[in-house]
């Protein structure tokens, strides 16, 4: 099993005022969920459903209040140091929502990547720049772009370029916290399609979080429902978005503009 | 050619946002280039004016006239005569000098010192992050100029306790802009990218983030200056700054006030030299914070 | 000029567009966004203007309400009630403000967040109805329960960071609802909305053109959305309206390119597919366009004519599309699919293959 999620919680402590009490919300309460080498898995939910913060959880952005994560078998450190981090960072890289910010604006992405190589020494100073333009190449980015800095280019051209600073690190699980909701629909399918070619060529595996139902049915093969902090249903994604069982489930499906019916609209 | 609109297919943004984002900072900027331009040479020419004052001053600075106080512009004395008939023009351009080195000694050491702390207190947080801002505050709380009144009645009247009574008002500022321009780059994801790969603090903090505030620190620096060197105008006037035969602008106001009635170029002059460093050094201030940015606010 | 007679409102027309094209500042010069836009919205019709960046939409949005940037220029006409908005005085605009309604993407940018949801609904009716407070503060608290906020009583004291983002977006619409206007621009308001949440607006928006007689013009990028609530659909490109069609045909049976490449580019909720058929390259605004039709470079349909005219609208099955191919239909059209070099000259950013559909 690549990674293992059990009974993941976290806390947060919210004051009211500046003497308030403080009222601890329970943003993740008990989620487990299993990702094979290879899958891909999406977790569904909306705002406040807390999946966003299980994903920061799995990677090491979050302290979880109680559970674990585990790669390979082996449970990762809950305050990870830098070299712990540095070896989750090895077996799993994280893309971003803003595909703007999640670069560093005064950086080239070429340097970008190459920092990254560099620092976990993944090649020799010699054949960085040649890396470094194969993954290029592997996320569409013509390679005179690698020279540009994120605010020379699209939307969509930053997200493929995170993606291949993601890859630089030969993560073996790619954790994409939405992805594709900030870019127009031409461009999310070019990055969808992206990321189906990177599955086939690497064999890495995806965890999706989103709250875009049609997209996970494309991307993914397994789903998480997640409900106010909780896992309110998991399976295949043919049996829970053909066949829902839980209320919530069905009315998120019901909700989809390509299933929304309004009483007497004119047909 | 796709160059051309970079963030075309962002999909989310405030319609507000509009104007800054496509269209460069010029659609709605309040500085037309010429104005910039402008101060930009005027700064240069008073620089220069300070640096060659020995060069190109008509008068000693220092030389007396006694029978002629409180003179008007004449011939021979473009802008007039002081208290003590000195030309007045002499004394603005050898006077340029302390007023622009003593802003320059407080910025280069709050720069020094307080820039440091203000990394620390937003990277090393916690207890280094309480301490510093708390001894910060401690210097907020005290109305600038009266701590340096302290400070210089402690120390002596003297241009040199004048500079550092207003380097320790102005180390807090320097320290607070770094802290809280970290810490908003800090919320950003391309810090936690890094924090993601195991980068430590410290190269985050000087690889990462240093390079994306250098705009507006230097852009801050660049207020402070001015500032700077009106709150040592300031202690000048009030007589606590440089001492004759020493010449400074805010001591020539000083001196001038007695006479006012007689010729208003004694105040006119120095005034006028004080407004004409500090406006132009706003201007650039916000220029240097503007100057495309419409191309850099993404969100 | 078909669009209008191709698929006009049925009954009266609250609001009508012919040839509006808007200019923005750039610098020193004025950059097309818009371009020679006709669109009607009649009484109780809920009307799509669908686009991705660059379209125009929000610009003709903004055209319509008065909210265009400093320096942009509009031209045509803006008819309501048979007058001209965009040749009018500024008094006389100003006075006609109250009857466009606009809600946007972000309710919490454009409420402010030091005002009570009271302060913020009765200012209209203190302003342009001359409204006691009290007055005022009983209908703001009738509009709540209409936008279906429950608890009126209580919400009117409330703050907007004390709301969800679906809530705020309600007490947006009951803000543009307080000075009883007869058009409604929506301008991606339900675009960073939960799906269950965007059901509800949605929902309200169709009640309230029901039993109000309001003209909704509903700007998404979201072509689904558009077909599930929209009598009739505009799409728009480049600045350019480039189909419009009736809610259900532009889903079915869409005529032009760029609509059926949007269509296909999504995925679908109901079932997988291995890859998305793209369009390649990026939209791009009027500004950018190059000579005939806007779209020739990304179109896999391209034929020589279309680099050298603009195609006029052209009448089909419930409305209209802006291609010389329109009256194929799509699946003559993919029968016919010839990759065509210019599409991949566009193509400096990314590796894809043509593989549409």
């Amino acid at each position: 099993m690549l990674l293992e999620v059990k009974h993941l919680s976290k806390n947060f402590q919210l004051r009211s005022g500046l003497l308030g009490r403080a009222t601890p919300l329970a943003a993740v309460s008990d989620v487990s969920l299993d990702v094979r080498p290879h899958a891909s898995v999406a977790i569904v939910g909306e705002t406040g459903s807390g999946k966003t913060t299980v994903a920061r959880m799995i990677v090491g952005l979050e302290t979880p209040t109680a559970g674990e994560v585990c790669v390979d078998g082996k449970p990762l450190s809950v305050r990870p140091n830098l070299k712990e981090r540095q070896h989750r960072a090895r077996l799993m890289q994280m893309v971003f929502q803003n595909p703007f910010l999640s670069l560093d604006g005064r950086q080239s992405i070429r340097a970008g990547i190459a920092e990254v190589i560099r620092h976990h020494g993944l090649a020799d100073k010699s054949a960085i720049d040649a890396r470094v333009a194969e993954l290029l190449q592997s996320v569409g980015l013509a390679g005179r772009l690698g020279a540009s800095r994120p605010r020379q280019l699209s939307g969509g051209q930053c997200q493929r370029a995170a993606i291949a600073r993601a890859l630089a690190a030969e993560p073996q699980l790619l954790v994409l916290d939405e992805p594709v909701s900030a870019l127009d629909v031409s461009t999310q399918a070019q990055i969808l399609n992206l990321l189906a070619d990177l599955r086939d060529e690497f064999g890495i595996g995806v965890l999706m979080i989103s709250h875009d139902l049609a997209l996970v049915r494309h991307i993914s093969d397994d789903v998480v429902v997640m409900h106010r902090g909780q896992v309110v249903e998991a399976g295949t994604v043919e049996e829970v978005l053909d066949s829902p069982r839980d209320p919530y489930t069905q009315q998120l499906l019901a909700a989809v503009p390509e299933r929304l019916s309004l009483s007497g609209a004119s047909d | 050619m796709t160059a051309a609109d970079p963030g075309l297919d962002l999909l989310l943004e405030p319609a507000e946002d509009l104007r800054h984002k496509r269209y460069g900072s010029r659609l709605l900027s309040g500085l037309p280039k010429v104005v910039v331009a402008v101060s930009v040479v005027l700064l240069v020419v008073i620089v220069t004016c300070a640096i060659f004052a020995p060069l190109i001053v008509p008068y000693n600075p220092n030389t007396p006239d006694l029978l002629n106080p409180y003179t008007g512009p004449s011939a021979a004395h473009l802008f007039g005569q002081d208290s003590a008939g000195r030309d007045i023009l002499s004394r603005i351009l050898y006077g340029a000098r302390l007023s622009l080195l003593g802003p320059t000694f407080v910025i280069l050491i709050a720069f020094v010192i307080g820039v440091p702390l203000g990394f620390a207190a937003a990277y090393a947080g916690g207890w280094a992050d309480i301490a510093i801002s708390r001894a910060f505050d401690l210097i907020f709380a005290f109305p600038a100029l009266l701590l340096a009144i302290v400070i210089v009645a402690t120390f002596g009247t003297s241009f040199y306790s004048a500079v550092f009574a207003i380097t320790v008002t102005y180390i807090p500022l320097m320290g607070r802009v770094v802290r809280s321009a970290c810490l908003v780059e800090r919320q950003k994801p391309y810090v936690e990218a890094c924090r993601l790969q195991g980068y430590g603090s410290w190269r985050i903090l000087v690889l990462h983030v240093a390079p994306n505030i250098g705009r507006i620190l230097v852009s801050q620096t660049t207020l402070y200056f001015a500032y700077a060197l009106l709150d040592l105008a300031a202690l000048s006037f009030l007589g606590l700054g440089a001492q004759p035969p020493q010449i400074d602008w805010g001591s020539m106001l000083e001196n001038a006030n007695q006479g006012v009635f007689q010729s208003a170029t004694g105040v006119i002059f120095p005034a006028l030299a004080i407004i004409l460093l500090v406006v132009p050094l706003n201007f650039v201030a916000d220029w240097i914070l503007e100057y495309n940015r419409g191309r850099e606010e993404r969100r | 000029m078909t669009g209008p007679e191709a698929a006009g409102a049925a009954g009266d027309v609250t609001l009508a567009l012919r040839r509006v094209s808007t200019s923005l500042r750039v610098g020193s010069e004025l950059r097309p966004v818009v371009v020679d836009v006709d669109l009607d919205v009649g009484a109780g019709e809920i009307v799509g203007l669908v686009g991705e960046s660059g379209s125009g939409k929000s610009m003709t949005a903004r055209t319509i309400a008065d909210a265009l940037p400093p320096g942009a220029r509009a031209s045509g006409e803006v008819l309501m009630g048979g007058e001209n908005l965009l040749a009018m005085s500024r008094r006389r605009r100003r006075a006609m403000q109250p009857s466009i309604g606009m809600i946007f993407q972000d309710p919490r940018a454009f409420i402010d967040p030091l005002w009570r949801v009271e302060d913020h609904l009765t200012e209209g009716l203190r302003v342009h109805k001359g409204m006691s407070r009290a007055d005022a503060r009983a209908r703001a608290i009738e509009l709540l329960d209409t936008v279906g906020i429950d608890q009126p009583e209580r919400r009117i004291h409330q703050y907007p960071g004390e709301m969800s983002g679906g809530m705020l977006q309600r007490v947006m619409i009951a803000g543009a609802l307080s000075v009883e206007p007869t058009v409604l621009l929506a301008d991606e308001a339900t675009t960073a909305l939960d799906v269950t949440t965007q059901a509800g607006i949605v929902r309200l928006l169709d009640r309230l053109r029901r039993e109000r007689g309001l003209a909704v013009l509903f700007i998404t990028h979201d072509l689904a959305l558009a077909h599930a609530i929209c009598d009739r659909v505009y799409v728009m490109y480049a600045g350019r309206i480039v189909e419009v069609r009736s809610g259900r045909r532009i889903f079915d049976d869409p005529r032009h390119p760029y609509t059926m490449g949007l269509l296909a580019a999504r995925p679908k909720v109901d079932s997988s597919s291995r890859r998305l058929p793209v369009i390649q390259g990026t939209p791009i605004s009027a500004m950018d366009s190059p000579a005939g039709c806007p779209f020739h470079p990304r179109c896999p349909y391209v034929l020589p004519e279309c680099r050298e005219r603009i195609p006029p609208l052209v009448a089909v099955p419930e409305g209209a599309a802006r291609c010389v191919r329109a009256t194929e239909g799509s699946a003559r059209l993919s029968a016919s699919t010839q990759v065509s070099s210019e599409a991949d000259v566009a193509l400096a950013v990314t590796e894809e293959n043509t593989e549409c559909s």
